[in-house]
């Protein structure tokens, strides 16, 4: 029996990935037509770290295979799917696309905890509602200080331009009072601004 | 790659479909109205066919329903106007915009005055990194009623000067906190520039480029 039989995370991912949609055998005998002519012959020195195929490597031969016909796959589906339904795109040509460059998005996809702060004594309950929380009033309460006075919550947000509220007693949306403010493009009301740099 | 993160990526990529298939339908479900429903849900489904990110919509129609309590036919107009907005952004945030960039780009193009053309100069004076805090604060001077142009002036030379995410962020800050004390926009704009012109690094070409601001100077505002 081999590490590859008794690894769970291992067999979880090979049971995903038979679980893919059915593969196209034009699609799989292309792919294996491409990789038979980019091939390189081993060298002679070769001959001498030639071992026999252990189970393991067959398994993740295996692994290798369906995760590139797959992945074949979904790039065909992909391309009938946008020729078929969705509006007229930009598609770069090869030249081009191999020009590019990926950005560097540095740690904008890491939150950043920032604290709000909510001064007002007579409420019951106070939430932070924006778009980081889907303007869900149960998502994120707020603690009450221990003065009595203030209402309190750090959260953690992803760098960039948030528009945020508070919601009073479940049903009373109200501005920051220590914050900016900016007016909806769409709909003319107005929010809070944070503006989150990254760390 | 380890066997633990392949299939965390792959557990991931697998369950990601329905994560947002389920976003999509908690949102449009706000809507108490069969035929808005139906008009959010195709509003979504182009959008993510489109490869553009769909959490800007979803957040727009939340917003719609608990904070604006706007009517169906208002959430989506509302819905339909962010997703060509993102649209627009995609294309003028190229070659490679991620959704983050695509939706700070959007959320730019709400302010007023702010057009592709100026979504494109970030870009361009921000090639390789990130501009999404870079659009927070264009937009963010723009609503607060600093001129697009100068915003954006602003925001670019000061990318082109290596300032750092953090301080951009405090200089919209610090503009913003200005005007909301009564400073007018483009002399909050002015000193907050200087200050911060006289920590840069010197040599840099800050003062240049504050020469070359429209409505700024290195040495002090100019009178109207």
């Amino acid at each position: 029996m081999t590490n590859s039989d008794n690894d769970p995370v291992l067999r979880r991912a090979i049971d995903d990935l038979r679980r893919l949609p059915p593969l196209d055998p034009e699609a799989v005998r292309r792919v294996v037509s491409a990789a038979a002519i980019a091939r390189v012959s081993p060298a002679e020195d070769d001959d001498m770290i030639v071992a026999p195929p252990s189970r393991s490597l067959t398994v993740w031969a295996v692994v290798g295979i369906a995760a590139a016909a797959a992945f074949v796959g979904f790039a065909l589906r992909g391309v009938w799917t946008s020729h078929a339904s969705a509006p007229a795109r930009v598609v770069a040509s090869a030249p081009a696309a191999a020009k590019l460059r990926p950005i560097d998005m540095g740690s904008d996809g890491l939150p950043v905890p920032q604290q709000f702060v909510f001064e007002n004594a007579r409420a019951h309950r106070v939430s932070i509602v924006g778009d980081f929380n889907g303007w869900n009033a149960a998502k994120t309460p707020m603690l009450h200080t221990p003065d009595g006075t203030s209402w309190s919550v750090i959260v953690p947000m992803l760098p960039g331009r948030h528009i945020y509220g508070f919601m009073v007693d479940d049903s009373i949306f109200t501005l920051d009072p220590r914050a900016q403010k900016s007016r909806d493009a769409d709909l003319g009301t107005e929010g809070s601004v944070v503006i989150v740099g990254r760390p | 790659m380890s066997r633990r993160r392949f299939a965390i990526a792959l557990a991931i990529s697998v369950s990601a479909s329905g994560a947002i298939r389920a976003q999509q339908q908690s949102a449009t479900a706000l809507v108490n109205d069969p035929e808005a429903n139906a008009q959010l849900m195709s509003i979504v489904s182009s959008a993510r066919d489109a490869g553009l990110p769909i959490e800007p919509i979803v957040s727009k129609v939340q917003y719609a329903v608990v904070v604006a309590h706007a009517p169906a036919p208002r959430i989506v107009a509302a819905a339909r106007a962010i997703a060509a907005r993102l649209e627009v952004a995609r294309d003028a945030l190229m070659p490679q915009p991620s959704g983050l960039e695509i939706a700070a780009g959007a959320d730019a193009l709400g302010a007023p005055g702010v057009e592709p053309k100026q979504l494109r100069a970030v870009r361009a004076a921000s090639p390789r990194q990130s501009v999404v805090v870079p659009l927070g604060v264009l937009a963010q001077l723009v609503s607060s009623g600093v001129s697009s142009s100068d915003a954006t002036q602003i925001v670019t030379d000061l990318i082109k000067h290596g300032v750092s995410p953090r301080q951009l962020v405090a200089l919209g800050n610090d503009v913003n906190s200005d005007i909301a004390h009564g400073e007018t926009a483009a002399k909050a704009l002015d000193i907050r520039w200087r200050g911060l012109n006289a920590v840069l690094a010197p040599g840099g070409g800050a003062s240049a480029a504050a020469a070359n601001a429209p409505g700024l100077s290195a040495t002090g505002p100019k009178k109207p």
